[in-house]
């Protein structure tokens, strides 16, 4: 139970006993920050809190210690992400670049005769003609190719007969 | 570090299957020597233009010029048809006169091939036409469309 708020107020055995009970691991988070102000008052510089001035200061340290680098781990990391997050934008962004640059969306081109022509009605005449010169006439075939074709594999086998 | 290694893998395939080739033989004939010759036409068309036939990338060449640079693109047609699903050919002698090819779907798209060597026939211009059509639009749809 807690005896006294204000430290000025304790005796210099109840601080030996509240030392005491510190390095018994018994204080409360309240009664060590009493302890640490005390230890900077006149009344604490006594020679009887030596130890509990070494072992207070030294803990203190630590932990501001652990602090710093915690923080400073955390800085890494979190600058760590931003190098991730930013080279994979990067990528991404390059990638969407690139592609966009090698194969567009909307493409409407032609080469006539060496010529780059990219004017829309010409571009889709091209198309259809290209489109008509594809398309066959079946009646050519059986009529005049299949005669040739006949011809062509007679020759053949004469010319394979001779040899 | 693991993790971003595996990220940069990813990125690293998604961004080579965005320029992947289709895989065709004729896909090394477009977009190279024959959009500065003189004997030639080519026509590359993608994306709004092609709505209406429901294409979503059209190339065509057209060259005029001797059998033996015919034959070269006829080859390649060759190489291609073994992949077809569909086609319907036209021979002269041993020489494709014309060809339609299916190829199978890629990304629910279909893939043709058209192909005429006017060359073969007497009293035609010397020249060859390969027509390559990607899209959602049938070959019925195709030849309504083109008639």
């Amino acid at each position: 139970m807690k005896k006294m708020i204000n430290g000025k107020h304790r005796t210099k055995e109840q601080w030996l006993e509240l030392e005491r009970r510190y390095f018994d691991a018994e204080t409360t988070d309240e009664e060590e920050q009493e302890l640490c102000r005390f230890l900077c008052t006149a009344e604490g510089s006594d020679q009887a809190f030596d130890a509990l001035r070494a072992v207070m200061s030294f803990m203190q340290t630590g932990k501001q210690v652990h602090k710093s680098t915690t923080v400073a781990r955390r800085h890494v990391t979190i600058r760590q992400r931003f190098a991730i997050a930013a080279t994979i934008a990067c990528l991404l962004g390059t990638s969407l670049w690139l592609s966009n640059m090698i194969d567009p969306d909307n493409v409407c081109v032609a080469y006539i005769h060496g010529v780059k022509c990219t004017d829309t009605e010409e571009v889709m005449k091209q198309m259809h003609q290209s489109m008509d010169q594809v398309g066959h006439d079946e009646n050519d075939i059986t009529m005049q190719g299949q005669l040739k074709s006949m011809m062509q594999t007679l020759n053949d086998e004469t010319e394979s007969e001779n040899k | 570090m693991k993790r971003f290694i595996t990220l940069i893998t990813f990125l690293i395939v998604v961004v080579t299957s965005l320029f992947a080739q289709k895989g065709l033989a004729v896909d090394r004939l477009f977009g190279n020597q024959y959009k500065k010759q003189k004997n030639a036409i080519e026509v590359l068309v993608k994306g709004k233009e092609l709505r209406p036939y429901k294409l979503t990338l059209f190339r065509s060449i057209t060259v005029k010029g001797n059998l033996d640079e015919l034959l070269s693109i006829e080859r390649s047609v060759k190489q291609d048809a073994a992949a077809s699903i569909d086609k319907e050919t036209g021979m002269i002698g041993t020489h494709i006169y014309y060809g339609f090819y299916q190829f199978p779907r890629v990304n629910g798209a279909y893939r043709y091939l058209f192909f005429r060597n006017s060359a073969l026939k007497e009293n035609s211009p010397n020249e060859a036409t390969l027509v390559y059509m990607e899209g959602t639009a049938t070959i019925d749809e195709l030849k309504r469309m083109f008639k």
